[in-house]
């Protein structure tokens, strides 16, 4: 454990917003306010889910963390392995390249994230060869990388396309891992892969957690996987976090009506049971033009004047426990069961 | 099954002569969907569900080698899907009317250059109506139960200009808009979040309800199967391994590769944090198999000397419950004969 109690990564009031452009000359028209006003902390060793409605801006998020685009604005403060404190919004690229080696990010996509023509022992220590670490030390570390998240020793030296899907993200994995970071991104990270490798895929982060004290931002349209692996969820609705609780208590006992109407549609693995999801009539907003007052107004079926007009803030409603609801104290919102 | 069966396929086999050796991308397959009904596919990627799928619309790779039978049984008569010519007129009128497919990939079902409301009229003229002024309103009615927003704008959009799930939902919308007798539903709801996918499930539903539509439903997320299906098909390696009826299958799994997959899910309610089961290993590739049961390799099961020296056969092992597997004496009896 590390002896101070800082988060590894607190954000605030994280923006970005793209520019809408029109015409020949690219006029700019407005803007898609794609992360709006974000504000959260990652301790230690935690895992906070992030969930939410497609385009919702949850790649666009972890994309800004990571810095693989710019902010608009607000601070995203990374505490160091060494204890220092640095403001990734504020880095300027160049800067970034000795913080990478804290914080990494895994893509969704294990097919078109891996070069073709390297061999896997390359692209595995590529972000140790960025940092000017000899050859042969590389090596070393790529193999005992390579063991630790199951790959065949033997194999390294083949490219890719030899490796199958599973393997592929083991690549991934690694390759995010190889510099001892304190903090990965994850984005869809099993979202690619049948559920056999789904599961050796999630045990292996959880492995990596524990062994390396990391923490994870992960990014999943998947309510199960989420309630394996996290300690806190995040729910966003049209650039903003609108719920955000402990998982049991977010499952147990949601607070916001997206939150209530996204976990009744989770389809269990079991024929028997009738589940009714909450169906969201409406249209979803586009973050181009966002409706006046709450953003859920439109399809929320508690809605009530107040919420046309006036945008809920993200209130703490119990210990630990926020939401962006005009309504969360009155509402008796339905969960799901958790044994 | 008290309705007549509408499609009926009868060792189906798909091989691809490749460079290092031919890939039996489905190795004997036989099922049949009666009208109403849904059929789940699922199993492993690269078991064959795809080129299933593909081989009744044959659009199955040009230099793919196809046999056995796939039934199309309608009130006219039967027609094999099999023996008709892959560009003749005949499968031109099945495709996209009688039997629609929803692909894994949306982007290759449109074409780049025509708007989505183009390609959707398109196809509703082809089967549905002569009228251009009705096939654009069925077009728009699809595209608003589909979710899509502002449906009689989008129509005039380009695909480039569609995020990944609304694509998607017009690729559903294209589809259904034919009435198709069959639908085939590739992994049709994986770029979705579960709020739209209930609403496209629910969609599925009421079109089948009202016209009698079956679905043969792919899919590798076992809570949508679970949902959907009437019956399941459990494919491995090529070959169906097990198949019944959605609750017997959930319940009580006989393959042990099925039971594998049932224990590797994440589940709500189960004690979180948990590890979960992986099945240990790799799938073999389909190349020149072996005559053995293609899970022998990673089976916790496997008998040395039965199961990696002949192939269990798909036979009866319960009421209404077929399995491949050398555990059931009824599949040992079978082979021995
Ligand atoms: N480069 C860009 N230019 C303009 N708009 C963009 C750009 N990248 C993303 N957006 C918009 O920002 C919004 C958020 O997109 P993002 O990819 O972050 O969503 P997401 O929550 O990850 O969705 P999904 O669950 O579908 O992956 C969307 O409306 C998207 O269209
Ligand atoms: N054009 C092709 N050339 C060579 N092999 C092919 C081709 N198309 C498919 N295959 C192979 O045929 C087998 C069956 O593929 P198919 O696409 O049917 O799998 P699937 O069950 O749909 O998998 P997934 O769940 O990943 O979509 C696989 O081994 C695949 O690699
Ligand atoms: S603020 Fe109003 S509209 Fe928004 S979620 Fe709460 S009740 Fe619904
Ligand atoms: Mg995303
Ligand atoms: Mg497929």
């Amino acid at each position: 454990m590390s002896e101070t109690e800082l988060p590894v990564l607190s954000v605030r009031a994280l923006q970005k917003h793209f520019p809408v452009e029109r015409g020949i000359i690219r006029r700019t028209v407005g803007a898609v306010k794609a992360v709006d006003d974000v504000s959260f902390d990652i301790a230690p060793g935690e895992i906070l889910a992030l969930v939410g409605e497609s385009g919702s801006g949850k790649t666009t998020l972890g994309r800004c963390i990571v810095r693989a685009i710019d902010p608009t604005g607000g601070e995203a403060t990374l505490t160091r392995r060494d204890g220092t404190s640095v403001d990734l919004v504020r880095t300027p690229q160049r800067g970034l390249r000795s913080i990478r080696s804290d914080m990494n990010m895994i893509f969704q996509d294990p097919f078109s994230s891996l070069s073709p023509r390297m061999p896997v022992i390359d692209i595995i220590g590529e972000p140790l060869r960025a940092q000017g670490i000899a050859r042969r030390e590389i090596h070393a570390r790529v193999r005992e990388m390579a063991a630790l998240v199951g790959l065949n020793l033997d194999y390294l030296t083949r490219y890719p396309n030899a490796f199958s899907g599973g393997q592929r993200q083991r690549i991934c994995i690694a390759r995010a891992l190889i510099t001892n970071p304190r903090f990965i991104v994850a984005d869809e990270p099993v979202s690619a892969l049948d559920v056999s490798i789904q599961a050796q895929i999630l045990n292996l982060l959880q492995d990596m957690r524990e062994r390396l004290n990391l923490s994870y931002l992960f990014i999943t349209h998947d309510l199960s996987v989420v309630e394996h692996m996290a300690d806190r969820v995040a729910v966003m609705y049209i650039g903003r976090i609108v719920e955000l609780a402990p998982k049991s208590r977010l499952y147990a006992t949601p607070r916001h009506p997206y939150t209530e109407a996204l976990l009744s549609a989770v389809l269990r693995p079991d024929p028997e049971a009738r589940d009714q999801p909450i169906l969201l009539t409406g249209e979803s907003a586009s973050p181009a033009a966002p409706p006046q007052g709450c953003h859920f107004h439109p399809r929320c079926r508690y809605a009530q004047d107040i919420c046309r007009t006036v945008a809920p803030q993200l209130t703490e409603v119990a210990p630990g426990h926020a939401s962006a609801c005009h309504l969360s104290k009155e509402l008796a919102l339905r969960g799901v069961g958790t044994a | 099954m008290a309705c007549a069966p509408l499609i009926e396929v009868r060792n189906l086999r798909v091989a691809l002569p490749l460079e290092n050796g031919v890939l039996m991308a489905t190795d004997g397959v036989s099922f049949s969907i009666a009208e109403g009904e849904t059929l789940g596919l699922v199993g492993e990627s690269g078991c064959g569900k795809t080129m299933t799928a593909q081989s009744i619309m044959r659009i199955a790779p040009r230099f793919a080698h196809t046999t056995g039978q796939i039934l199309l049984h309608e009130a006219g008569g039967t027609t094999d899907i099999v023996a008709l010519d892959p560009r003749g007129p005949a499968i031109r009128k099945i495709r996209g009317g009688v039997c629609a497919m929803i692909f894994q990939e949306p982007m290759s079902s449109f074409s780049p250059l025509h708007t989505i409301g183009n390609q959707i009229e398109e196809a509703i003229l082809l089967h549905r109506t002569q009228d251009r002024a009705e096939a654009r309103s069925i077009a728009i009615d699809m595209l608003g139960r589909v979710g899509i927003p502002r449906p009689a704008e989008t129509i005039d959009k380009y695909p480039h200009h569609l995020s990944g799930g609304m694509r998607q939902r017009a690729m559903i919308a294209m589809a259904l808009s034919s009435q198709p007798r069959l639908l085939i539903a590739d992994e049709p709801t994986t770029a979705l979040d579960v709020t739209v996918q209930a609403q496209v499930l629910r969609l599925m539903r009421e079109l089948q309800d009202e016209f009698g539509m079956a679905i043969l439903y792919i899919s590798h997320d076992l809570g949508v199967i679970a949902h959907m299906a009437d019956r399941v098909a459990v494919m491995y390696l090529g070959s169906i391994i097990e198949t019944t009826d959605v609750r017997r299958l959930f319940s009580a799994p006989r393959h042990p590769y099925t039971q594998a997959l049932m224990r590797a899910i994440p589940r709500i309610g189960k004690r979180s944090g948990e590890r979960l089961e992986a099945i240990a290993g790799n799938v073999p590739i389909p190349i020149n198999k072996p005559r053995a049961c293609g899970f022998a390799n990673r089976c916790p099961a496997v008998m040395p000397g039965v199961c990696d020296v002949r192939r269990p056969a798909l036979e009866v092992v319960a009421p209404e419950h077929r399995a491949a597997c050398f555990l059931y004496p009824e599949v040992v009896e079978a082979a021995d004969v």
